[in-house]
């Protein structure tokens, strides 16, 4: 029989090896239009270790948002399990509620006739902040996300990137043990996106966990420890940024600016022999086509006979970079 | 170290929850209604509502005027009291905070019934204004001596309303239609509470119905207390009740229908 310290050791291994977010098989359905299910979420299984950052990568749509939504307890899986270290997300979801944070994109979130300052007073009670936590907390917090100065003005005078901020100070008001943000820097000017990258990367130096679901490849790659790439509910791929780099070693991008493309015209390049993906971006006037190959097989010819008609602007070739390892993985099984 | 604040709570903090957390979250949903709004919208329509009701009233001569001050007066706690409960949530859902909410491991139980005791306050004060508009025109005489009492049933009064109107929030966290739904109560408690209706005047379902809806027996309770006949108290025990059925009821469905938005994935709705 175990003595009471062996039992305390095994208890405390035991909490060491929970994972911080551990998914196992998850599915979420909806009911969409003339009762058609769809998938939103279809058997993800993700685990995010302790101390770790971990990017979840998508499309929009993709299922991201919904995986968020169930760790954050506002979303009930359809099959399958999600807990928060150790803490069942459905059957326990008060405690889960307890360790996380919850990190907000957009504008949505934030109580915009309430002050700053209010609005984190409001949710320190709401998390049972004791009172004389309180004050010295989000002063802290506020010195933290850089919003001291502003914490009297009323929200819905703050820009995106300081609304942005306030989230976050929001979000580690309860000091939790794991951190969920949900596409943090939508909308985000470049510059307070970097600042907000910053602020991130500094909670996981302070030992907390994040899951991180975004759809800018390069924020992940900057972050991330590992990243999960999904589409259409399901993930198509996990490792380190530098694996999924990887898997465009040996492939050649050529980008061609035109105008007038359409989804037969993407169609129709995919299937041209040599071609492994295809990406397209929209630019108001102007389109940029991303066409992925092997270094062995030159398809720019091919590629301009089927843009014929079209007006062409600018081609180039170039290396990939992670952004085009990512666009790959998607595009992949739709050509 | 991480993750041990919120580990400390204690009665304090569901003091908090309820009291300041409650009010703090009326400012943050109602801080539009500037003086300029809540004026004409709180006080303004009860008083344009109650001067109606007494004409009428009078052109009918079925009633003294203040029978239709009393009933006015009364049904003007409804604003406040159904509405900003009912609006709570509706609300939230509109300002996109309902999500970061119910993220919160705050007890629901508490944290909406604190959203019920400035509903309370205002509707009550709306109550004592338009009894104060009746003075003034000369259509009702308020005792000095039955203030007390009749602070106690206008405060009363505004809790069943109020907690009708957690209810009818409470089914705003799985529609959209609460202030539909608010809008729907409020017009039938004035067709069937006694406002300018007496009881005895309904056929007996409708008066049964309107017995059993909040503000009835605070209304009639008010008229003993002005006229000096008893049974008030006895009338306030039932609206108690009353209130106290409506929050019961109101906390149950808070507890189904957050389960069943979340089951729905319709937090999100607007």
């Amino acid at each position: 029989m175990p003595s009471d310290l062996e039992g305390r050791e095994v208890q405390m291994l035991d909490s060491i090896a929970t994972p911080a977010i551990a998914i196992d098989d998850l599915t979420r359905t909806f009911k969409g239009p003339q009762g058609r299910v769809k998938h939103a979420i279809n058997g993800l299984s993700l685990r995010v270790e302790r101390g770790e950052m971990v990017g979840l990568l998508g499309p929009n749509g993709a299922g991201k948002t919904s995986t968020a939504k169930i760790l954050m307890t506002v979303l009930l899986p359809t099959s399958g399990k999600a807990g928060i270290l150790g803490h069942d997300v459905v059957r326990d979801p008060q405690t889960a509620r307890r360790v996380t944070g919850v990190i907000l994109g957009g504008d949505a979130g934030l109580y915009a006739r309430l002050t700053a300052v209010d609005n984190l007073l409001l949710f320190a009670d709401l998390y049972g902040i004791p009172y004389r936590e309180q004050k010295p907390r989000i002063r802290d917090l506020l010195d933290m996300v850089g919003l001291l100065g502003n914490e009297r003005k009323r929200v819905e005078s703050f820009s995106r990137g300081m609304k942005q901020r306030l989230h976050i100070a929001r979000g580690l008001l309860h000091d939790p043990d794991v951190v969920i943000l949900d596409e943090p820097s939508n909308g985000i000017d470049p510059v307070g996106a970097r600042e907000l990258r910053a602020l991130i990367r500094e909670q996981v130096r302070d030992g907390r966990s994040v899951l991180l679901t975004t759809h800018y490849m390069f924020e992940a790659d900057e972050l991330c420890d590992r990243v999960a790439v999904m589409r259409d509910g399901t993930k198509i791929a996990e490792g380190t940024p530098d694996s999924l780099k990887k898997q465009t070693d040996g492939q050649v991008v050529l980008t061609v600016t035109v105008s007038g493309v359409g989804e037969d015209h993407v169609g129709r390049l995919r299937a041209l022999p040599g071609v492994r993906s295809v990406g397209l971006t929209e630019h108001g006037g102007s389109q940029t086509l991303d066409v992925h190959s092997g270094q062995e097989t030159d398809v720019t010819a091919a590629v301009l006979a089927e843009l014929r008609g079209l007006s062409v602007i600018q081609v180039s070739k170039r290396e990939p970079t992670l952004e085009d390892a990512y666009v790959s993985l998607i595009s992949q099984d739709r050509r | 170290m991480v993750g041990t604040l919120q580990r400390n709570a204690g009665p304090s903090v569901t003091w908090r929850l309820f009291f300041v957390a409650g009010w703090r979250s009326y400012l943050a949903l109602f801080r539009w209604l500037r003086p300029s709004a809540f004026i004409p919208t709180v006080i303004g329509v009860p008083v344009v509502q109650l001067i109606w009701a007494v004409h009428l009233g009078r052109y009918l001569g079925a009633y003294p005027p203040d029978y239709y001050v009393v009933g006015n007066a009364l049904h003007a706690c409804a604003m406040a009291g159904l509405f900003a409960p009912a609006h709570s949530i509706q609300g939230e859902r509109y300002g996109g905070t309902l999500t970061a909410l119910l993220a919160t491991p705050a007890n629901r139980a508490v944290m909406f019934s604190g959203r019920v005791l400035p509903a309370v306050l205002t509707g009550a004060f709306t109550s004592a204004v338009m009894l104060g508009v009746g003075t003034a025109l000369d259509w009702v005489h308020v005792p000095l001596g039955s203030l007390p009492m009749l602070g106690l049933t206008l405060l009363v009064t505004a809790l069943s309303c109020s907690a009708c109107g957690l209810v009818v929030g409470a089914v705003g966290l799985r529609t959209r239609e609460a202030t539909f739904l608010a809008n729907v109560v409020l017009y039938s408690m004035l067709l069937l509470c006694g406002v300018n209706i007496p009881f005895a005047w309904l056929p007996g379902w409708l008066a049964a119905v309107g017995h059993a809806m909040p503000m009835s027996q605070g209304i009639e309770a008010a008229r003993r207390v002005l006229s000096g006949a008893g049974g008030a108290p006895g009338l306030l025990c039932w609206e108690l009740l009353k209130a106290a059925v409506l929050v019961l009821l109101a906390l149950y469905l808070l507890q189904v229908l957050e389960r069943g938005s979340r089951e729905k994935a319709s937090l999100d709705d607007v």
